[in-house]
């Protein structure tokens, strides 16, 4: 369907070759998974699927892309439509018009599709995506979950053979990530649309996909199916690295994928592990951060309502729940940056609305989910020099810091020409640079690869070390499951669980980590967890 | 998205434009006040709940600073007159070269009544037009125009849904800058600067999301030389016909030469365009009423004034309320 014929592709004025010379094949109807680290080039590989690379980015292109029969060279991706289509990374802002169903017409009419025959692909679209109760919706209205639905649909509608998708679920809650990717995986099946999606949680995907396209470097890209490619892949979800891990005491070499299929492997794993033992680490300290009844709404919406919840140094708080559910308005009360509509917030006994400049990241570190708003320097040293001075430290604090967050990283580069995983770095580096005692960070794994995560992770710890609390709004299980000393569950502005990170995780299957999964009802969260207790160190 | 109890916005349009020629063709206190009620009435019982409905409020704010300042001037710069004197503000004397000018002095009731009439025509004019921006979608509006015109309502639609997009950016971004200890309130550098670097960002991704759903996308037909020249000799023509109405040349031969050119020229693009419109509004009895409502009233407007005539362009003003009922609200 899709078939690379010694593809290499350069922009000018930059170093690196992004790709040189791949070929390959993407086979009709599968549904197909991108792999690879974080600035591998999945994106751009996907837009080389259809054009979009080189004709609207720019760069120096040779080779050739066949797209059912049809060379990408020689036609523009507006009209290979009907043939070829894509759904960008945040699809809110790739939408044109301002309610779903004009957005759904959209390409149609551009296409100059027949009246009558717009009039029932929308209606097959709204029933095929679940969209109906949606279609007069105001597109700023949708959360994440039905953005995407919605998008997906906008493309549909022009009836594709094609439907790439870039980090489909990378904003999404477990729940609405699951509900996507069904959706996805009924168009491979019931109308045999070959599907190319690039996602970074394997761990959501896998159980859907049929083949996988795994970008190791520019040079070299395999083409298989899931169980060859993940043997000896560095990329993995945490069953592949569990299964791995145990490989010897598996008379079955092949490698599990999904929950079931590991849960018939590994069902007995459970017996006969040593009993779980997990030390809970006993708070005494005073508590750093103190909510009392904290209410707040946006006009006549309630977005949190009685809140209580004391924080201690030296904890991890994972909190969790659906988009919307108000996490991200919760950790911005806590920051002061929320008028509150009742109760009392305590940060180190003060009111953080009343924290202004300085006396405010000495006292809290605050890391938005878009990191780089934080940034405004024209390079990486410039922005490191300002953090000095505003955090008022010695200068080259901050530098350091980094240079152990992230040993090679080029000071002269852009903070924008950074990936995603390095720029997060980079705002650690700045926050941590003054040690505050309450670090927050709200979505931080979006769009990072497991490296990164795994960067993340030694960060967080480090400061919980330094006795720091610490408080992560997430979505993704796997890194709450390798962090979280303390879960909370926000429900429609509300706590609805509140404990220790075994108990909460294991007790819902929306957040429950594909370790738990397996070797459920054990309260297992981490497969280091589970290596360690028998004798093994981690791979 | 259409709602079938609301009229096409071209019918929409239509009233309001008949009602404003309507009004200058008036020239009685009672006919413009009967053309103004009525269009407030409809106005304000028709409107939807979006932005654009407040229009004919803003409309009659800006008519009245305007009728206020009318009356002011014409209170404070006098011409000697005949007719009943109501009362004299003592006249300052202006230098020479504003000969012909003149500042206070007596103030005449033919006078204030003429000056009236005139901001009353003018007041009434904004608010017919004011009535129609805020009944008609103007989204609607676009969609019913001719294909060829298609992208300039796309241009618009990007331009109304990135302002409110672009407020949340300065938020965010400001909010930023607090949390990197910040004090200062707006720095060009640091607020601006991320800012324009998103709008960059964001024009990209979206022009990039257009490109992949066929925006622009044409297939090969028509000549499109032809109707890009006929439109230029269009507007030659209609640049010359004003340029002869202003010094006194006779017009109307090049005028419709003008308009026919530029008729055709869009009837030729629309040809070529083979963009289709899904579920378009129809033009239906109703909109022919309201239409033809609208020819009658400019036709009242111009007869001598009786107190019946006031009664019965007021009802034909008034002629929308009767063919649509209220809009439903949109989440």
């Amino acid at each position: 369907m899709i078939r690379f014929n010694k593809v290499t592709l350069v922009y000018p004025y930059v170093q690196r070759t992004i790709f040189e010379d791949l070929s390959f094949e993407v086979p009709e109807g599968e549904f197909v998974l991108v792999m690879g680290d974080t600035g591998a080039g999945k994106s751009t590989l996907l837009k080389l699927m259809n054009g979009l690379v080189p004709h609207h980015t720019g760069g120096i292109f040779s080779g050739t892309i066949m797209v059912d029969g049809k060379d990408t060279a020689l036609h523009k991706p507006r009209d290979l439509v009907d043939l070829i289509a894509i759904v960008g990374q945040n699809p809110a802002l790739g939408f044109v018009t301002d309610t779903v169903e004009e957005e759904l017409v959209f390409g149609m009419e551009s296409l100059g599709v027949a009246p009558e025959v717009m009039r029932k692909r929308v209606e097959d679209m709204l029933d095929l995506l679940a969209l109906t109760p949606l279609r007069q919706r105001k597109l700023s209205s949708l959360s994440g979950g039905e953005a995407q639905r919605v998008a997906i649909a906008s493309v549909l509608t022009m009836n594709p053979k094609i439907l790439l998708l870039d980090e489909p679920t990378s904003a999404l809650d477990p729940i609405a990530a699951e509900e996507v990717l069904a959706t996805l995986s009924r168009l491979v099946h019931d109308l045999g649309i070959t599907v190319v999606i690039a996602e970074h949680k394997l761990e959501r995907v896998l159980q859907f996909v049929d083949r996988v396209i795994y970008v190791r470097n520019e040079r070299e890209v395999a083409v298989g199916f899931p169980q060859e490619i993940l043997k000896d892949s560095t990329l993995a979800p945490p069953i592949v690295h569990l299964f791995r891990g145990l490989a010897s005491e598996m008379s079955e070499s092949e490698i599990p994928l999904t929950v079931r299929d590991a849960r018939r492997q590994l069902g007995d794993l459970a017996a006969w592990l040593s009993p779980l033992q997990r030390h809970q680490p006993t708070i005494t300290a005073e508590p750093i951060l103190e909510l009392e009844n904290v209410a707040v709404n946006y006009g006549a919406k309630v977005a949190l309502k009685n809140i209580s919840v004391a924080i201690s140094p030296g904890e991890i708080v994972a909190v969790m729940g659906r988009n919307g559910a108000g996490k991200s308005t919760l950790l911005s009360s806590i920051a002061g940056l929320r008028k509150l509509e009742r109760g009392l917030v305590r940060v180190c006994g003060v009111d953080p609305q009343m924290l202004k400049g300085k006396e405010l990241i000495t006292k809290i570190g605050f890391i938005p989910q878009e990191a780089s708003d934080l940034l405004y320097a024209q390079s990486v040293e410039e922005e490191l020099r300002h953090s000095d001075n505003d955090n008022g430290v010695p200068s080259g604090t901050t530098s350091r810091l980094l240079a152990r967050l992230l040993p090679d990283i080029d000071a002269d580069v852009h903070p924008r020409d950074l990936s995603e995983g390095e720029r997060l770095c980079l705002v650690l580096a700045i926050v941590l640079a003054n040690n505050p005692p309450l670090l927050i960070l709200d979505e931080p794994t979006r769009g990072l690869d497991y490296r990164a995560k795994d960067r993340l992770i030694a960060a967080i710890r480090e400061c919980r070390d330094l006795k720091s609390a610490v408080i992560v709004a997430s979505h993704d299980v796997e890194l709450i499951a390798e962090i979280a000393t303390r879960v909370i569950v926000l429900a429609d502005g509300e706590i609805v669980a509140d404990g220790p990170a075994g108990e909460i995780l294991t007790s819902s299957p929306a957040f429950a980590p594909q370790v738990a999964k397996v070797l459920a009802p054990a309260q297992w969260l981490t497969v280091n967890e589970v290596l360690k207790s028998i004798g093994r160190s981690a791979p | 998205m259409v709602d079938v109890r609301t009229l096409h916005p071209l019918a929409w349009w239509s009233w309001g434009i008949s009602l404003a020629i309507a009004t200058s063709r008036a020239g009685n206190f009672w006919l413009l006040g009967g053309i103004i009620l009525a269009a407030v009435i409809v106005t304000f019982s028709r409107r939807s709940d979006d932005p654009w409905a407040n229009a004919l409020s803003i409309g009659i704010k800006i008519a009245c600073i305007a009728l206020l300042l009318r009356m002011f001037i014409a209170i404070l710069f006098s011409i000697p007159e005949q007719g009943k004197v109501l009362f004299t503000i003592p006249r300052i004397k202006l230098p020479q070269w504003l000969a012909g000018i003149f500042l206070g002095g007596d103030v005449t009731q033919e006078r204030l009544q003429f000056v009236f009439l005139e901001s009353l025509t003018i007041f009434a004019l904004v608010v017919a037009i004011a009535a129609a921006s805020s009944l008609a979608n103007p989204k609607q509006t676009l969609r019913a125009l001719p294909g060829v015109l298609h992208e300039a309502g796309v241009a618009l639609i990007i331009a109304t849904t990135l302002i409110p997009h672009f407020v949340m950016s300065v938020k965010r971004i400001r909010q930023a800058r607090a949390l990197r200890g910040d004090v200062e309130k707006f720095g060009f550098k640091k607020t601006l600067v991320p800012l324009f670097e998103e709008a960059l960002e964001r024009a990209l991704i979206l022009a990039e999301s257009m490109e992949a759903r066929g925006y622009g996308h044409k297939p090969k037909n028509g000549n499109p030389l032809l109707p890009t020249l006929a439109m230029f000799a269009g507007l030659f023509a209609l640049l010359y016909s004003i340029i002869s109405l202003v010094i006194g040349n006779s017009y109307q031969i090049s005028l419709v030469l003008a308009l026919s050119l530029i008729m055709f020229s869009l009837y030729l693009g629309n040809r070529n365009n083979s963009r289709t419109k899904y579920r378009p509004q129809k033009w239906g009895l109703r909109e022919s009423f309201v239409l033809l409502m609208g020819v009658i009233s400019i036709a009242f407007a111009g007869l001598s004034f009786t107190l019946l005539l006031a009664v019965l362009l007021f009802l034909v003003a008034l002629a929308p309320i009767f063919v649509t009922s209220r809009e439903r609200v949109l989440t």
